[in-house]
């Protein structure tokens, strides 16, 4: 059983490590998997963690220079992300034939008009740890 | 103009010290041309330098003008290693490899003793690590306030207390950039005990009046870094006396003395974390009565991407108060086999 949760949202580097918490709760040991978000890894205590390969990383910032990653466990509404203008970003492609008289080349640009914000700090909490 | 090239060029006046252009298009090459010693009458000057893709980062290389008249012959060489261009991004942050330090001065601003000062210079960051003996100091990222090369680092902001100082070994990493997003956490030194208390960071923390900092003191033992009765206080900077002080509007002088704990306290105690202020926002009203912009509540992503030229008179940085030109370009196609 999962209950209500908070979300950790930490660095791929950690599921060897996560695995390895005593009793964690595999995504896929959930009663309700197909409920689970892509990047969650699993849960353990009222902690949901999501991962992803550029969470946060101090590098060599531990008593013994070792990389200390930063685990965000964050409340709910602790952030919000606005979309301007009701879209977050855009990926544009233009082919060749509408980007140059002579066809020759292509151009991909992207457009960001999102701000994401934290709402309240004290809702989030920083959870550092090295690798074992 | 054929698609992704592009021709950037600038001036700068030199202070001696390493200089960031940004140049956002990136770079493929990039000229740098040393007025001063062009036309001043001193022997053997270094006046233009030259740099491109493919070249080994920190080299290039160099024309000298022979001879102590404006406008002499030129010679050509290559810069000595680490002495010219490098690539810069401050998006990553890149820690050195680890160089040895063999001592700490027992002082509250504290020297550190290393045989390897390359490319440090005031006003850059390192992260100490791996000290034997002045275990407080682990982890710690200090700003470098002066160095004598080859032989010490002296940090820019006094702490709380003395170091416990001694002779073992230790070592450091030279951070290349700082945070990429402002405003910046830092960690805290000291903190006063005053109506409006004076705190130091250990790094120079950028912030200006008007802005609302969260203190987190962590609780370790009984007395070990004190002041804990402000964990978790939201504040507004008051004044900046400093590059590395600030004030506050909370009266500490009630509160438990802060400290920097003894090498003793921090073996025993480890793993523990250093106290922090985190800005978290701003106040609208003494922004404006101070006339600082109101938006400095907003986070803004200050990494740049550009080229590093080191400073020094044989180099593209250039020394005190040459006045340097530049163009950069961005080439069309790089084949370097």
């Amino acid at each position: 059983m999962v209950r209500d949760a908070y979300f950790a949202l930490c660095n791929t580097d950690l599921v060897s490590d996560l695995d390895n918490v005593g009793g964690f709760i595999q995504k896929n040991e959930y009663p309700s998997p197909m409920n689970a978000l892509p990047s969650e890894w699993g849960a353990v205590g009222n902690l949901r963690f999501l991962v992803s390969s550029i969470g946060s990383i101090t590098q060599n910032a531990s008593i013994l220079g070792a990389d200390v990653y930063n685990i965000f466990c964050v409340g709910m509404e602790a952030y919000a992300c606005i979309e301007q203008d009701g879209y977050s970003s855009q990926f544009i492609y233009r082919p060749p034939i509408y980007d140059g008289p002579l066809a020759l080349n292509v151009s991909v640009g992207y457009k960001f008009a999102e701000v994401p914000r934290i709402t309240n700090d004290e809702w989030i909490l920083n959870l550092r740890s090295t690798l074992a | 103009m054929a698609y992704n090239t592009a021709i950037l060029q600038g001036r700068f006046t030199s202070d001696a010290t390493n200089k960031i252009i940004p140049l956002r298009s990136d770079v493929d090459w990039m000229y740098v041309y040393n007025e001063t010693a062009l036309t001043q009458a001193a022997a053997d000057l270094a006046c233009q330098f030259y740099w491109q893709r493919g070249m080994t980062n920190g080299g290039g290389w160099v024309w000298t003008k022979l001879g102590n008249q404006a406008n002499d012959p030129l010679t050509f060489g290559a810069l000595a290693a680490n002495t010219g261009f490098f690539l810069f991004d401050s998006s990553i942050i890149t820690p050195s490899a680890a160089r040895a330090t063999t001592e700490v001065s027992n002082a509250a601003l504290p020297v550190i003793s290393t045989g390897d000062t390359t490319g440090v210079q005031v006003g850059s960051i390192i992260r100490i690590m791996n000290q034997a003996t002045d275990t407080e100091l682990n982890g710690l990222d200090i700003e470098v306030g002066a160095v004598t090369a080859g032989v010490s680092i002296t940090a820019a902001y006094s702490f709380a207390t003395p170091m416990t100082g001694g002779v073992a070994a230790g070592q450091y990493r030279l951070l290349s950039s700082d945070a990429m997003f402002y405003p910046r956490h830092r960690f805290i030194i000291n903190i006063t005990q005053a109506a409006n208390a004076v705190v130091t960071t250990s790094v120079s923390h950028g912030l200006t009046i008007g802005q609302k900092i969260r203190f987190n003191i962590p609780t370790v033992i009984g007395a070990f870094f004190g002041m804990t009765e402000l964990d978790g206080v939201l504040a507004t900077v008051l004044t900046v006396p400093s590059a590395g002080t600030f004030t506050v509007d909370v009266d500490t002088t009630a509160m438990t003395a802060f400290a920097w704990p003894t090498a003793a306290q921090a073996t025993a105690n480890q793993p523990y974390s250093f106290p922090l202020m985190v800005p978290v926002g701003a106040d609208t009203g003494i922004a404006l009565s101070n006339n600082v912009i109101p938006s400095l509540d907003a986070t803004d992503n200050v990494a740049q991407l550009g080229m590093l030229l080191t400073g020094g008179a044989a180099s593209p940085g250039g020394n005190t108060n040459d006045v340097m030109y530049w163009t950069a370009g961005k080439s069309f196609s790089v084949i370097n086999e």
